[in-house]
Protein backbone atom coordinates (compact mmCIF):
# COMPACT_ATOMS: atom_id res chain seq x y z
CA UNK A 1 0.00 0.00 0.00
CA UNK A 2 2.81 2.37 0.94
CA UNK A 3 4.51 1.62 -2.38
CA UNK A 4 1.36 2.55 -4.32
CA UNK A 5 1.02 5.87 -2.49
CA UNK A 6 4.66 6.74 -3.16
CA UNK A 7 4.32 5.85 -6.84
CA UNK A 8 1.18 7.92 -7.45
CA UNK A 9 2.98 11.24 -8.10
CA UNK A 10 5.19 9.50 -10.66
CA UNK A 11 2.17 8.05 -12.41
CA UNK A 12 0.55 11.46 -12.57
CA UNK A 13 3.73 12.98 -13.94
CA UNK A 14 3.60 10.38 -16.70
CA UNK A 15 0.11 11.38 -17.74
CA UNK A 16 -0.13 15.11 -18.42
CA UNK A 17 -3.67 16.38 -18.75
CA UNK A 18 -3.79 17.84 -22.24
CA UNK A 19 -6.61 20.34 -21.74
CA UNK A 20 -5.39 21.43 -18.32
CA UNK A 21 -1.85 22.08 -19.52
CA UNK A 22 -2.98 23.91 -22.64
CA UNK A 23 -5.09 26.16 -20.42
CA UNK A 24 -2.16 26.81 -18.08
CA UNK A 25 0.44 27.53 -20.77
CA UNK A 26 -1.25 28.99 -23.87
CA UNK A 27 -1.79 32.74 -23.37
CA UNK A 28 -5.22 34.29 -23.99
CA UNK A 29 -6.01 35.11 -27.60
CA UNK A 30 -6.69 38.78 -26.83
CA UNK A 31 -3.25 39.83 -25.56
CA UNK A 32 -3.08 43.61 -25.91
CA UNK A 33 0.37 43.81 -27.43
CA UNK A 34 -0.79 41.56 -30.24
CA UNK A 35 -3.55 44.03 -31.16
CA UNK A 36 -0.78 46.12 -32.73
CA UNK A 37 -0.73 45.35 -36.48
CA UNK A 38 2.89 44.17 -36.48
CA UNK A 39 4.74 43.78 -39.74
CA UNK A 40 7.41 41.12 -39.83
CA UNK A 41 9.13 42.32 -43.00
CA UNK A 42 11.25 45.45 -42.63
CA UNK A 43 10.85 46.64 -46.23
CA UNK A 44 7.09 46.04 -46.22
CA UNK A 45 6.87 48.13 -43.04
CA UNK A 46 8.99 50.86 -44.62
CA UNK A 47 6.83 50.92 -47.77
CA UNK A 48 3.61 51.05 -45.78
CA UNK A 49 4.94 53.86 -43.57
CA UNK A 50 5.97 55.84 -46.64
CA UNK A 51 2.51 55.39 -48.14
CA UNK A 52 0.73 56.39 -44.92
CA UNK A 53 3.11 59.23 -43.99
CA UNK A 54 4.05 57.64 -40.66
CA UNK A 55 7.34 56.79 -38.98
CA UNK A 56 8.34 53.17 -38.40
CA UNK A 57 8.66 51.73 -34.90
CA UNK A 58 11.08 48.80 -35.06
CA UNK A 59 11.52 46.20 -32.32
CA UNK A 60 14.68 44.26 -33.06
CA UNK A 61 15.86 41.32 -30.98
CA UNK A 62 18.25 38.44 -31.35
CA UNK A 63 15.47 35.85 -31.46
CA UNK A 64 12.29 37.18 -33.00
CA UNK A 65 10.23 39.31 -30.56
CA UNK A 66 6.96 37.89 -31.92
CA UNK A 67 7.83 34.28 -32.18
CA UNK A 68 11.10 32.91 -30.97
CA UNK A 69 11.64 33.81 -27.38
CA UNK B 1 1.34 53.30 -25.64
CA UNK B 2 -0.29 50.47 -27.57
CA UNK B 3 -2.77 52.91 -29.06
CA UNK B 4 0.11 55.19 -30.03
CA UNK B 5 1.81 52.34 -31.86
CA UNK B 6 -1.46 51.23 -33.46
CA UNK B 7 -2.35 54.63 -34.86
CA UNK B 8 0.73 56.83 -35.25
CA UNK B 9 3.42 54.37 -36.32
CA UNK B 10 3.87 51.40 -38.58
CA UNK B 11 5.14 48.80 -36.12
CA UNK B 12 7.60 46.12 -37.18
CA UNK B 13 9.40 43.37 -35.32
CA UNK B 14 12.46 41.54 -36.61
CA UNK B 15 15.12 39.03 -35.63
CA UNK B 16 18.36 40.98 -36.00
CA UNK B 17 20.33 37.73 -36.42
CA UNK B 18 19.09 37.65 -40.03
CA UNK B 19 19.32 41.35 -40.85
CA UNK B 20 22.80 41.72 -39.34
CA UNK B 21 23.99 39.13 -41.88
CA UNK B 22 21.80 39.58 -44.97
CA UNK B 23 23.55 41.01 -48.03
CA UNK B 24 20.47 42.49 -49.64
CA UNK B 25 18.48 45.72 -49.64
CA UNK B 26 16.67 44.88 -46.39
CA UNK B 27 19.95 44.12 -44.62
CA UNK B 28 21.63 47.26 -45.92
CA UNK B 29 18.66 49.42 -44.99
CA UNK B 30 18.61 47.92 -41.49
CA UNK B 31 22.32 48.64 -41.02
CA UNK B 32 21.79 52.18 -42.28
CA UNK B 33 19.16 52.78 -39.60
CA UNK B 34 20.80 51.07 -36.62
CA UNK B 35 24.28 52.50 -37.29
CA UNK B 36 22.88 55.97 -36.63
CA UNK B 37 22.46 54.91 -33.01
CA UNK B 38 25.83 53.23 -32.55
CA UNK B 39 28.52 51.84 -34.87
CA UNK B 40 27.59 48.59 -36.60
CA UNK B 41 30.18 46.18 -35.21
CA UNK B 42 29.08 42.54 -35.53
CA UNK B 43 30.37 40.41 -32.70
CA UNK B 44 31.27 43.48 -30.66
CA UNK B 45 27.91 45.06 -29.98
CA UNK B 46 24.38 43.89 -30.61
CA UNK B 47 21.91 45.82 -32.74
CA UNK B 48 19.04 44.73 -30.48
CA UNK B 49 16.76 47.48 -29.35
CA UNK B 50 13.97 49.83 -30.34
CA UNK B 51 14.19 52.26 -33.23
CA UNK B 52 11.88 54.98 -34.47
CA UNK B 53 12.79 56.12 -37.96
CA UNK B 54 11.43 57.86 -41.03
CA UNK B 55 10.71 55.56 -43.99
CA UNK B 56 13.64 56.95 -46.01
CA UNK B 57 15.96 55.80 -43.21
CA UNK B 58 16.56 58.79 -40.95
CA UNK B 59 16.75 57.62 -37.35
CA UNK B 60 14.53 59.64 -35.04
CA UNK B 61 15.49 57.79 -31.86
CA UNK B 62 17.06 54.50 -30.87
CA UNK B 63 17.13 52.93 -27.40
CA UNK B 64 17.19 49.60 -25.61
CA UNK B 65 15.11 50.05 -22.49
CA UNK B 66 11.68 48.59 -21.73
CA UNK B 67 10.65 51.10 -19.09
CA UNK B 68 7.10 51.92 -20.16
CA UNK B 69 6.90 55.64 -19.22
CA UNK B 70 10.27 56.22 -20.86
CA UNK B 71 9.19 54.30 -23.94
CA UNK B 72 6.08 56.46 -24.27
CA UNK B 73 8.20 59.60 -23.88
CA UNK B 74 10.58 58.40 -26.61
CA UNK B 75 7.73 57.61 -28.99
CA UNK B 76 6.18 61.03 -28.48
CA UNK B 77 9.54 62.69 -29.02
CA UNK B 78 10.06 60.71 -32.24
CA UNK B 79 6.65 61.80 -33.48
CA UNK B 80 7.47 65.46 -32.82
CA UNK B 81 10.71 65.15 -34.80
CA UNK B 82 9.19 63.22 -37.70
CA UNK B 83 8.91 64.95 -41.09
CA UNK B 84 7.44 62.80 -43.84
CA UNK B 85 9.77 62.42 -46.82
CA UNK B 86 9.01 60.11 -49.75
CA UNK B 87 11.08 56.93 -49.63
CA UNK B 88 12.55 55.42 -52.80
CA UNK B 89 11.57 51.86 -53.65
CA UNK B 90 14.21 49.29 -52.68
CA UNK B 91 15.07 45.98 -54.34
CA UNK B 92 12.75 43.35 -52.87
CA UNK B 93 15.08 40.45 -53.75
CA UNK B 94 16.37 38.71 -50.63
CA UNK B 95 19.63 37.06 -49.72
CA UNK B 96 18.59 33.39 -50.07
CA UNK B 97 20.90 32.33 -47.24
CA UNK B 98 18.68 34.22 -44.81
CA UNK B 99 15.28 33.77 -46.41
CA UNK B 100 12.90 31.78 -44.19
CA UNK B 101 9.48 31.28 -45.76
CA UNK B 102 6.96 28.70 -44.59
CA UNK B 103 7.62 25.60 -46.74
CA UNK B 104 4.95 24.89 -49.35
CA UNK B 105 2.17 22.77 -47.93
CA UNK B 106 3.45 23.08 -44.36
CA UNK B 107 1.35 24.14 -41.39
CA UNK B 108 2.42 26.41 -38.56
CA UNK B 109 1.92 25.38 -34.96
CA UNK B 110 2.17 27.87 -32.10
CA UNK B 111 4.51 26.68 -29.36
CA UNK B 112 4.54 28.07 -25.83
CA UNK B 113 6.72 27.18 -22.85
CA UNK B 114 6.27 28.06 -19.21
CA UNK B 115 7.89 27.21 -15.90
CA UNK B 116 5.07 25.65 -13.90
CA UNK B 117 6.80 24.90 -10.59
CA UNK B 118 10.18 25.98 -9.25
CA UNK B 119 12.00 26.79 -6.02
CA UNK B 120 13.06 30.32 -6.83
CA UNK B 121 15.49 32.14 -4.58
CA UNK B 122 14.13 35.45 -3.24
CA UNK B 123 14.73 38.51 -5.40
CA UNK B 124 13.85 42.20 -5.41
CA UNK B 125 15.21 42.64 -8.92
CA UNK B 126 12.40 44.10 -11.03
CA UNK B 127 14.11 42.89 -14.21
CA UNK B 128 14.24 39.29 -12.96
CA UNK B 129 10.69 39.00 -11.59
CA UNK B 130 8.87 39.08 -14.96
CA UNK B 131 11.21 36.44 -16.37
CA UNK B 132 10.00 33.96 -13.77
CA UNK B 133 6.45 34.04 -15.09
CA UNK B 134 7.16 34.72 -18.74
CA UNK B 135 5.99 32.55 -21.60
CA UNK B 136 8.40 31.39 -24.30
CA UNK B 137 7.03 31.54 -27.84
CA UNK B 138 7.98 29.83 -31.03
CA UNK B 139 6.53 28.17 -34.12
CA UNK B 140 6.76 24.58 -35.25
CA UNK B 141 6.61 23.76 -38.95
CA UNK B 142 4.94 20.47 -39.88
CA UNK B 143 5.88 19.63 -43.46
CA UNK B 144 3.49 18.48 -46.17
CA UNK B 145 4.57 14.82 -46.18
CA UNK B 146 4.47 14.77 -42.38
CA UNK B 147 0.85 15.96 -42.46
CA UNK B 148 0.09 13.11 -44.85
CA UNK B 149 1.69 10.67 -42.42
CA UNK B 150 -0.38 12.09 -39.56
CA UNK B 151 -3.51 11.65 -41.65
CA UNK B 152 -2.54 8.01 -42.09
CA UNK B 153 -2.36 7.65 -38.30
CA UNK B 154 1.42 7.80 -37.91
CA UNK B 155 3.61 10.47 -36.32
CA UNK B 156 6.78 10.44 -38.42
CA UNK B 157 10.15 10.11 -36.72
CA UNK B 158 11.45 13.25 -38.44
CA UNK B 159 8.65 15.33 -36.89
CA UNK B 160 9.19 13.75 -33.47
CA UNK B 161 12.89 14.59 -33.63
CA UNK B 162 12.17 18.19 -34.72
CA UNK B 163 9.79 18.62 -31.79
CA UNK B 164 12.30 17.17 -29.34
CA UNK B 165 15.45 18.88 -30.56
CA UNK B 166 14.10 22.33 -31.38
CA UNK B 167 10.98 22.80 -29.28
CA UNK B 168 11.35 20.99 -25.95
CA UNK B 169 13.50 23.84 -24.68
CA UNK B 170 13.31 26.43 -21.93
CA UNK B 171 13.02 29.66 -23.92
CA UNK B 172 11.23 31.57 -21.16
CA UNK B 173 14.21 33.86 -20.52
CA UNK B 174 15.79 34.24 -23.95
CA UNK B 175 17.48 32.20 -26.64
CA UNK B 176 18.25 28.70 -25.37
CA UNK B 177 20.62 26.16 -26.89
CA UNK B 178 18.86 23.53 -28.99
CA UNK B 179 19.47 19.81 -28.42
CA UNK B 180 22.06 18.05 -30.57
CA UNK B 181 21.09 14.70 -32.12
CA UNK B 182 23.26 12.85 -29.61
CA UNK B 183 21.51 14.64 -26.74
CA UNK B 184 18.19 12.92 -27.49
CA UNK B 185 18.55 9.97 -25.15
CA UNK B 186 15.00 8.62 -25.38
CA UNK B 187 12.13 9.59 -27.64
CA UNK B 188 8.81 7.88 -28.16
CA UNK B 189 5.95 9.94 -29.57
CA UNK B 190 2.76 8.93 -31.34
CA UNK B 191 -0.60 10.54 -31.98
CA UNK B 192 -1.65 10.10 -28.35
CA UNK B 193 1.55 11.12 -26.58
CA UNK B 194 4.81 9.68 -25.40
CA UNK B 195 8.00 10.27 -23.47
CA UNK B 196 11.28 12.02 -24.01
CA UNK B 197 14.60 12.31 -22.20
CA UNK B 198 17.14 14.91 -23.26
CA UNK B 199 20.57 15.52 -21.78
CA UNK B 200 23.34 17.85 -22.90
CA UNK B 201 26.78 16.44 -23.57
CA UNK B 202 28.19 17.90 -20.38
CA UNK B 203 25.13 16.86 -18.39
CA UNK B 204 24.43 20.44 -17.35
CA UNK B 205 21.00 20.58 -19.00
CA UNK B 206 18.38 17.85 -18.83
CA UNK B 207 14.70 17.50 -19.60
CA UNK B 208 12.66 14.37 -18.98
CA UNK B 209 9.02 14.75 -19.89
CA UNK B 210 5.81 12.93 -20.59
CA UNK B 211 3.66 14.06 -23.50
CA UNK B 212 -0.02 13.93 -24.41
CA UNK B 213 -1.42 14.68 -27.84
CA UNK B 214 -4.67 15.06 -29.74
CA UNK B 215 -4.52 15.20 -33.53
CA UNK B 216 -7.59 15.48 -35.74
CA UNK B 217 -8.43 15.79 -39.43
CA UNK B 218 -11.63 16.94 -41.08
CA UNK B 219 -12.21 16.39 -44.78
CA UNK B 220 -8.54 15.56 -45.17
CA UNK B 221 -7.39 18.77 -43.52
CA UNK B 222 -5.41 18.92 -40.29
CA UNK B 223 -7.75 20.77 -37.92
CA UNK B 224 -6.18 19.96 -34.55
CA UNK B 225 -2.63 19.44 -33.42
CA UNK B 226 -2.62 19.77 -29.66
CA UNK B 227 0.43 18.48 -27.86
CA UNK B 228 1.75 19.10 -24.36
CA UNK B 229 4.95 18.06 -22.65
CA UNK B 230 5.52 18.34 -18.93
CA UNK B 231 8.52 17.23 -16.95
CA UNK B 232 11.60 18.09 -14.95
CA UNK B 233 14.08 20.47 -16.53
CA UNK B 234 17.41 21.47 -15.08
CA UNK B 235 20.07 23.90 -16.20
CA UNK B 236 20.28 26.95 -18.40
CA UNK B 237 22.06 28.28 -21.47
CA UNK B 238 24.46 31.14 -22.10
CA UNK B 239 21.55 33.41 -23.08
CA UNK B 240 18.97 32.00 -20.64
CA UNK B 241 20.63 32.76 -17.34
CA UNK B 242 18.78 32.98 -14.01
CA UNK B 243 17.06 29.60 -14.26
CA UNK B 244 15.87 28.08 -11.00
CA UNK B 245 18.90 26.64 -9.19
CA UNK B 246 17.52 23.10 -9.02
CA UNK B 247 15.24 20.98 -11.18
CA UNK B 248 11.96 22.66 -12.07
CA UNK B 249 8.76 21.71 -13.84
CA UNK B 250 8.61 22.96 -17.41
CA UNK B 251 5.54 22.76 -19.61
CA UNK B 252 5.53 23.11 -23.38
CA UNK B 253 2.26 23.42 -25.30
CA UNK B 254 1.61 23.14 -29.04
CA UNK B 255 -1.56 24.15 -30.84
CA UNK B 256 -2.33 24.97 -34.48
CA UNK B 257 -1.70 28.60 -35.38
CA UNK B 258 -4.62 30.73 -36.48
CA UNK B 259 -2.40 32.32 -39.13
CA UNK B 260 -1.87 36.01 -39.72
CA UNK B 261 1.31 38.05 -39.83
CA UNK B 262 2.82 36.64 -36.63
CA UNK B 263 2.58 33.09 -38.00
CA UNK B 264 5.09 34.09 -40.69
CA UNK B 265 7.85 34.24 -38.10
CA UNK B 266 10.15 31.30 -38.71
CA UNK B 267 10.95 28.82 -35.94
CA UNK B 268 13.98 29.84 -33.93
CA UNK B 269 15.56 26.51 -34.85
CA UNK B 270 15.21 27.37 -38.56
CA UNK B 271 18.34 29.49 -38.38
CA UNK B 272 19.88 26.05 -38.92
CA UNK B 273 17.40 25.44 -41.75
CA UNK B 274 18.75 22.13 -43.00
CA UNK B 275 19.00 20.72 -39.49
CA UNK B 276 15.51 21.94 -38.65
CA UNK B 277 13.87 20.41 -41.71
CA UNK B 278 15.76 17.11 -41.43
CA UNK B 279 16.75 16.83 -37.75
Amino acid sequence: MKWIVLALPLLFQDAPDLKDLLAKIVPPADEKWLTIPWKTDLLEARDLASKEGKPVFLWSMNGHPLGCT
Amino acid sequence: MIELLRTKFVAAAVDCWYLDRAKDAAGEFYKKVVSQRQPFEPGVRSTQGFYAFAPEGTLLLGWNNRNVPRMREYLERALRDFKPVAAEALDAARDPRFQRAIPEGAVVVDVYSKILEADWPPTDDEMIKPLRVSIGRDHLWILKDEIEALAAGRLPERLAKRIARYHLIDNTRGEPPMWAPSEVKELALDLKGGRVRLESGDGDRTFAAAMAADVAFRDGKLVKFDLVARGKFSGEGKFTRNAPPGPFTLGVAFTLSKGGEVAKVAPQGARDLRGYLVP
